[in-house]
């Protein structure tokens, strides 16, 4: 029987990043509410823009990268790891929170601007399609499993994900939506925006992707304890079934050939297989 | 600006419960984990000593089997 293995500890640089996001943010805030001048437009209402547009960048670009790299990379078997999927689920459960927070905040943007909460425009309906996505990948994930089968259907699951992110960032270009192009970038990545608008537009995106990437580290972490406080379990199961055995008269010692039932039952301490390796 | 208001407010307190329940939902997982490495636990009877120093290469028990997988609060 193995020792038991000891996770590694957190890691350190995942809580400055976080704090970093913290300040970031509150610049951002504080700029946007605040120091930055009304839109000639849009008045006050682009005030919005400063969270709106980057928590949609974290929610499909951050979030679909890294869920649909990491599923394909557990797909793949030369790469395939626990690790690969407990990523994309840390991801995903990141990314449904930003995607909600995407449609809440661009629905208090549009009931000002276009006097509708909610309408059937691509950008909106791609938008609510991916975080429906999202929780249905959340759901198919608490499905009892072989950890090793959910993380190959949840992987499968995320390439719906991908599926849905070109179409979430082309619907402007593709379909006659309500929702506008780049508001401070045009196609040729030319700004159209006052310097104090644009450095707040940018910071607004670190701050929030900085934020990304604290969530996901932090989520990652339970993953991961969540998979090694189950493998001790699974262990100390093994064990007891192993002290069971001896006490009732077998041969006991663990892999002597005795434990027949143990091996019918594929608790055997048996070499292991190729899938879900690299826990 | 009411609109305005209620956007940032909702994205700051959203976010600002996500991480609290992230950081609350790591620290009961790390408290199961530490109480999961206490040599006593659970009391199987077994010299749980010899047991840990027994080589590591003979591999994980998880990888490649049935897992039995304990649902911790």
């Amino acid at each position: 029987m193995s020792a038991r293995r000891t996770l590694p500890p957190r890691p350190r640089w995942l809580d400055p990043i976080g704090v970093l996001g913290v300040v970031a943010m509150g610049f951002t805030v504080w700029l946007g509410l605040w120091i930055t001048p009304p839109d000639r437009t849009q008045g006050d209402l682009a005030r919005l823009l400063y969270i709106h547009p980057p928590i949609a960048t974290v929610a499909l670009y951050w979030v679909g990268g890294v869920a649909v790299a990491g599923s394909l990379l557990y797909l793949w078997p030369r790469t395939r790891s626990f690790f690969w999927d407990r990523l994309a689920a840390s991801a995903v459960e990141v990314g449904a929170v930003f995607s909600a927070l995407t449609l809440v905040t661009g629905s208090l943007w549009g009931r000002p601007a276009w006097g509708t909460w909610w309408t059937w425009d691509a950008r909106l309906t791609s938008t609510a399609l991916l975080l429906l996505l999202e929780i249905g990948y959340l759901a198919l994930r608490r499905v009892p499993a072989d950890p090793a089968v959910r993380a190959k259907r949840c992987a499968v699951a995320a390439l719906l994900i991908a599926i849905d992110i070109p179409l979430v960032h082309f619907s402007v270009d593709w379909w006659n939506t309500l929702h506008q192009g780049g508001t401070f970038l045009d196609p040729g990545f030319k700004i159209h925006a006052s310097a104090s608008m644009a450095w707040t537009f940018l910071l607004g995106f670190i701050a929030f992707s900085l934020i990304f990437v604290w969530l996901l580290g932090v989520r990652y972490r339970i993953e991961r304890l969540q998979d090694a406080v189950g493998d001790r379990d699974f262990e100390v199961s093994l064990t007891e079934r192993w002290s069971e055995g001896s006490g009732q008269g077998s041969s006991g010692a663990p892999g002597d050939g005795s434990d027949d039932a143990l091996v019918g039952a594929g608790l055997s301490n048996a070499p292991p297989g190729g899938e879900g390796r690299g826990r | 600006m009411r609109y305005v208001d209620a956007g940032y407010a909702v994205a700051l307190v959203t976010l600002g419960a996500y991480a609290v329940s992230l950081v609350a939902r790591r620290r009961r997982w790390e408290r199961a984990y530490e109480a999961s490495a206490d040599p006593s636990y659970p009391d199987s009877g077994l010299d749980t000593e010899a047991l840990a120093a027994e080589s590591d290469d003979a591999g994980s028990l998880d990888a490649g089997s049935a897992s039995v997988r304990r649902e911790r609060p």
